[in-house]
């Protein structure tokens, strides 16, 4: 099949047998870059040629389409050196030839000129070389675009020039040769093309066709182009395919049956390179297997070179595929079993070939494939197996004996013979040779094909083969291995929720675990079938039936999945009420009985798991077995939005874990088929019932349970025992959570108005809160006041007191009830606003402690006692400030001295007349203390007034004393001042001296020689004092002492007079003289200090209190001397 | 015509499964279940190679020898199995383009049921005539 490019050589013959060798050796040294027409990209390729010598039959005729031997290129060789020998000889020699291409119109050739230095240099001495050689070839034979003539220097010597010349004459060799490839392709690819579109015309066969394009493919092959020669069979693969589909619709054309005659052999795929079926193929006596061996190992020796072993995998399954198909097709008549016999000897062929491939990532990029093929091989031994009798459970007839003996001689002899020992024909051949051996080849196959399948990660498949693999132990009679495979298909089911494929291989686990024995097992896949839904009913009651007589057979206790069989689908508290510790919880629980009859069970129970503080605040709730799947609860806080007139707008529950709660979950059915170990978790709490008879479908139950702690509580597994099976449910969706709510009693005072007012009876109410307990009938509350308060339970009876006790009725959880209580806080003199405080302690059997309430009672009024004098007599008057809106009304108001009994006060006010006070209203009442009572000091005085609410039903009226005192308040000495204007002048001006005369009169000289300070108080911005503003003077025998002061008035108008302000002065040191009118010194010297004592009240009388002194503005001279100051 | 078509949900549970012949129901849904490994390994490749659009239709994705299996994965990684007879020679790929398109249309329409959950098997008339009009008549 090498077919090298035919180059030919004419010209000095023996100079190029000289060079032929080196020349051949070379040529195919270098790649050299394959430009293309019609836009296919350059590709760099390798030259390589025969030689062979120029006659005139080389040249093809016209029409003779054949490339291989095809010559590409001629040459012309010459050594002729001087220009007299070549014009006598060489050039007609030349033209001969020339003009012989010419006339068959072939265009690539080549003249070579060996040229030797040597000899040039001899030329050289004599004349001068005007032209070479070369330069008169190149004239003589002009080429248009490329330069055909070529001259080689010195070819056998070995020096730099020498090199050169023959690197360039190479190049030149590959460029031509290309060029006549180009030239030839493109003539040959049209003819292919024009003979393609002739295929439907009736002579056309395939056969011409095939080989036709063949051609190009093994030069596209020899030039390295190894892709394009795969499109070439890839093109003629496509275009059989094409007859063979067709055939099926139209008419089969003439040549097509060639390869629809009976097939008698079956060699499988041979990938080594063969020249027997090509030859066959030539003579037309191929079968359809045969032809596509032959396309498909040559496609395959053409992807190999490209080391693309994973596309020959890729492409042998649909290639497989595809003649079996095509066989069919074309209705090709073939004995039983030979197909199986092809297919699994070209699947291991090619399976084989690639396993040569031993680099990781070829292996990788080939397992995606072959697991396909070795799972095809495996299928098609399986089918020679049965048809042979070789599967465990068959005996082998003679006729089948007869089989494998006319199957195994028609395919033909093993290639691959001498070299490997496995060969796919020995493989079949022993695997058909004996029971024993098939099945340890099959198992063999199996095994590869699953762990191939798993290498690739299509689980699935390896699954499904390990379905026949277990059927296959079933008949070997060893379903514990068959068992494995069962259980790793069913969990892919399970886990992918395909009921029905489940269903059938539960069917088929509980034949297996019936014929090991197994009875638990078993009696677990009988209750899964018999609850199916993917089971017909009448199965679904066998199955059962064997579960009713299996459950009286066991012993220790089974435990099963209960999803889809015995399963809560609903479960709700039915409590309306809040859940108080001790409550009985009720729970209706909804079960599903899929069973196809009713049962008795033992008890139903639900576990109660307290979930711990943390994990309810969390928002996660996880499962105490530690499991994976954790439920997020709500977490949520009520939310009041308040608008800014103060009324709630709005109030909303808000969610913060919403995304987590939320939360798309993309295994919904994980929670259901927890195929983890199904175990009975040991649990306090427990919703339980028992003997319950489930009807199939849906049942109602209501489950009972007691908790007696406080907390959060969750349902959580649920189990259902019949008998010894216990049918377990590790969750109940959605998830259920009580809360068992545990609050303390309350107790607390209320006042029904906003205060509480001292001296009247107020009412209070007692709110009992009994939060979650149940108060039974009869406790009682004893409650204590401080001192000055007094309680009652009747204000009717008016029967207060400082202690009482108070018998409650029975009170429900969460109730409040309501008990009145009267208050009265004693009402002493009020000499302020201030409240009066009080407490009131509260002792019951339900509160941890006694609770004391603090309580502030407001004074309904105060009262504050004055003393008026006028000269000598003297005034009392009581003033009464109501403190509150309510209106109080007074009367009988009296008031007495309590030492002495000679001191009877004249009352000036209307003694029962009635006075009203509030907040608004004050009341006052005056007495005249007569002048002999004035002298007595001091004397205590107590006012008493009786008070009655006025807007009040109460009639009660109460009594209000307030006591007070006066001391020494009888009248000393009186102060008299007059302000008068300076002499000559009628008014006081502003600015003017006014004279201000001031007497002081002792009244009783009960201290004579006593020492007097008087002081002159002014308003500065009013009056300014010439000299001095206080003096100290003694008052003499007389009785009075006058002293004149000169005063400015500064404003004009009504000016209050300075006040003159007298005071007792206690001289610092008795030895010291005080000259009249002397100023006040202070020695400092460490004696007591000169001091000032104020006298009390009502001891000095001022006539001119509040007098004021009418003062004139200043008069125009002066104003203006004041201006021009 | 189709032999066998199949919705399968998400998680890869079958949504809905049916056969031109009810008898052969198991076989196909052991082949169903089997080409979602082929599905699963083209979604990924799909994904690998391109951040645009992925194609939805997957093509065939497991021959054997009687049968073809085609597979086309919605956005919401639905899969549609059709699997048809090898015989149908005459069957172009456009054909079974248009077999998924009909199918997901429906498929679509049952979605838009406010009263069909997802991941719930399907059981609309609607559909299963949809269906019947895909698989081959007897």
């Amino acid at each position: 099949m090498e077919s090298k490019p035919v180059i030919t050589y004419a010209g000095d013959l023996n100079l190029f047998a000289s060079l032929q060798s080196t020349l051949e050796k070379r040529l195919s040294e270098e790649t050299v870059e394959w430009r293309r027409s019609y836009g296919r990209s350059p590709k760099m390729v390798k030259v390589e040629a025969d030689f062979v010598p120029f006659n005139e039959d080389i040249i093809p005729q016209e029409g003779e389409w054949n490339i291989s031997g095809h010559p590409l290129l001629h040459t012309y060789w010459t050594e002729c050196s001087n220009l007299e020998s070549y014009k006598s000889t060489s050039r007609e020699e030349i033209n001969a030839w020339f003009s012989y291409l010419k006339l068959k119109n072939v265009h690539d050739w080549m003249i070579v000129v060996v040229d030797h230095a040597d000899i040039r240099k001899a030329n050289k001495a004599k004349l001068l070389p005007r032209t070479t050689v070369l330069d008169k070839v190149k004239n003589d034979f002009p080429s248009k675009n490329s330069e055909r003539c070529i001259s080689l220097l010195d070819p056998l010597k070995n020096d730099s020039r020498s090199r050169e010349s023959w690197q360039s004459f190479l190049h030149r060799v590959r460029i031509l040769v290309l060029q006549a490839y180009n030239y030839h392709l493109g003539r040959y690819e049209e003819y292919v093309r024009t003979q393609r579109e002739r295929r439907n015309e009736p002579g056309w066969t395939f056969n011409r066709f095939f080989f036709l394009q063949e051609e190009l493919a093994f030069v596209f092959e020899m030039l390295g182009l190894y892709e394009e020669a795969l499109v070439q069979y890839d093109e003629l693969d496509a275009l059989f395919s094409q007859f063979v589909i067709n055939s099926n619709v139209g008419g089969m054309p003439e040549w097509l049956t060639q390869f629809c005659k009976p097939c008698d052999t079956w060699p499988g795929l041979c990938l080594l390179k063969s020249q027997a079926l090509l030859e066959k193929l030539r003579e037309g006596k191929s079968s359809l297997l045969d032809f596509r061996n032959y396309l498909f190992s040559r496609q395959c020796s053409l992807l190999l070179l490209r080391l693309k072993p994973w596309e020959l995998a890729q492409r042998a399954l649909p290639f497989l595929h595809n003649c079996v198909k095509e066989l069919k097709v074309l209705e090709i008549v073939m004995p039983p079993g030979s197909i199986a016999c092809w297919v699994f000897l070209s699947c291991l062929e090619v399976l084989q070939t690639c396993e040569i491939f031993k680099e990781s990532s070829q292996v990788e990029a080939c397992s995606l494939y072959t697991a396909g093929l070795r799972s095809y091989a495996r299928e098609k031994l399986h089918e020679l197996g049965i048809l042979c009798g070789l599967m465990p459970d068959m005996e082998a007839t003679s006729e089948q004996l007869h089989l494998v003996v006319s199957l195994l001689s028609r395919i033909g002899n093993d290639p691959h013979a001498e070299k490997a020992p496995h060969s796919p024909h020995a493989k079949l051949c022993e695997s058909l040779s004996s029971k024993e051996a098939f099945l340890k080849n099959y198992l063999e196959m199996s095994e590869l094909t699953i762990s191939t399948f798993k290498y690739i990660g299509q689980v699935r498949n390896a699954r499904l083969i390990g379905y026949d693999l277990a059927q296959l132990y079933l008949k070997l009679k060893e379903p514990h291995k068959a068992v494995t495979f069962l259980l790793d298909m069913l969990k892919t089911y399970q886990q992918e929720g395909w009921e029905k494929l489940q269903a059938k291989t539960e069917a088929e686990l509980a034949a297996c675990y019936k014929a090991m024995g197994n009875t638990r097992s078993y009696i677990k896949f009988c209750a899964y079938l018999s609850a199916s839904s993917s089971v017909v009913q009448e199965e679904k009651e066998h199955y059962f039936r064997e579960l009713i007589t299996l459950k009286k057979m066991i012993e220790k206790d089974v435990y099963l999945r209960s999803y889809k069989l015995l399963f809560i689908t609903d479960v709700k508290i039915q409590n309306s009420e809040v859940i108080i510790p001790g409550s009985k919880i009720q729970a209706s629980v909804k079960i599903s009985n899929l069973f196809p009859e009713e049962i008795t069970c033992n008890s139903v129970s639900v576990s109660v798991v307290k979930l711990e503080e943390s994990t309810v605040q969390k928002g996660h709730v996880r499962t105490t077995s530690g499991s994976e799947d954790s439920i997020p609860l709500p977490e949520s806080s009520p939310d009041l939005i308040h608008h800014h007139d103060g009324n709630t707008g709005t109030a909303r529950i808000h969610c913060f874990n919403v995304s987590q709660v939320l939360q798309r979950r993309d295994s919904h059915h994980s929670f259901h088929q927890d195929s983890s170990k199904i175990t009975k978790d040991e649990c306090e709490i427990a919703f339980y019932c028992q003997n319950l008879r489930l009807k199939p479908g849906d049942n109602l139950v209501t489950l009972n349970v007691q908790i007696h702690n406080e907390g959060v509580y969750s349902l959580k597994q649920v189990s259902v025992e019949w008998g010894k099976l216990w049918f377990i449910q590790n969750h109940i969706i959605p998830q259920v959570t009580f809360h068992v709510l545990h609050e303390p009693c309350k107790m607390d005072l209320h006042q029904n108005r906003g205060e509480l007012l001292a001296g009247v009876p107020q009412n209070l109410e007692i709110n009992v809160n009994s939060g979650s307990n149940h108060v039974p009938p009869g406790t009682e509350v004893i409650l204590k006041s401080s001192r000055g308060l007094l309680l009652s339970l009747d204000p009717s009876v008016e029967d207060f007191s400082d202690e009482i006790k108070v018998v409650l009725a029975g009170i429900k959880p969460f109730q409040t009830i309501k008990v009145t209580l009267h208050v009265l806080a004693h009402l002493g003199p009020q000499r302020d606003n201030n409240t009066v405080e009080h407490q009131i302690n509260l002792k019951w059997l339900y509160l941890d402690q006694c609770v004391t309430i603090p309580l502030h009672f407001l004074p309904p009024f105060m009262s504050i006692n004055k003393l008026h004098t006028c000269e000598k007599r003297k005034y009392v008057q009581i003033i009464v400030h109501g403190l509150t809106s309510e209106s109080f009304i007074l009367v009988n108001s009296s008031l007495k001295s309590i030492d002495s009994k000679q001191v009877h006060p004249k009352p000036l006010s209307l003694s029962n007349g009635t006075l009203i006070v509030n907040t608004e209203q004050t009341a006052g009442f005056l007495w005249e203390l007569r002048p002999e009572e004035c002298a007595l000091s001091p004397i205590k005085f107590i006012f008493s007034v009786d008070y009655l609410p006025k807007h009040s039903d109460q009639s009660m009226v109460r009594k209000y004393t307030y006591d007070f005192r006066l001391d020494s308040h009888k009248t000393l000495y009186v102060v008299k001042a007059q302000v008068i204007p300076a002499k000559g002048l009628e008014f006081c001006r502003v600015g003017s001296m006014c004279n201000m005369h001031l007497s002081i009169i002792q009244f009783q000289s009960v201290t004579p020689n006593e020492s007097l300070m008087y002081e002159i108080v002014v308003d500065q911005s009013q009056w300014a004092v010439c000299g001095r503003t206080a003096g100290v003077v003694n008052v003499d025998m007389t009785g009075k002492h006058n002293v004149t002061l000169e005063v400015m008035p500064l404003i004009g108008g009504f000016l209050p007079q300075p006040v003159v302000r007298l005071s007792r002065y206690i001289p610092a040191d008795h030895q010291k003289h005080f000259g009249k009118d002397s100023g006040l010194r202070s020695e400092g010297n460490g004696h007591s200090a000169a001091r000032l004592e104020p006298f009390k009240l009502g001891q000095v009388y001022n006539y001119n209190r509040a007098t004021q002194v009418h003062v004139l503005p200043a008069t125009a001279t002066s104003g203006i001397e004041v201006v021009a100051t | 015509m189709a032999v066998a078509v199949a919705v399968i949900g998400k998680e890869n549970s079958p949504l809905y499964v049916r056969t031109v012949n009810p008898s052969s129901e198991l076989k196909f849904m052991y082949t169903i279940h089997a080409s979602l490994d082929v599905v699963e390994e083209k979604v990924i490749v799909g994904k690998k190679s391109s951040g645009e659009l992925r194609e939805l239709y997957l093509g065939l994705l497991y021959p054997t020898e009687d049968y073809k299996v085609y597979g086309y994965v919605t956005n919401t990684r639905i899969k549609f199995i059709i699997i048809v007879e090898s015989s149908y020679t005459t069957l172009r790929d456009n054909d079974i383009r248009q077999m998924f398109r009909k199918l997901h249309n429906a498929y679509s329409d049952v979605v838009c049921n406010p009263f069909y959950v997802p991941g719930d098997t399907i059981c609309s008339k609607q559909f299963e005539s949809s269906v019947k009009g895909i698989l081959i008549q007897e």
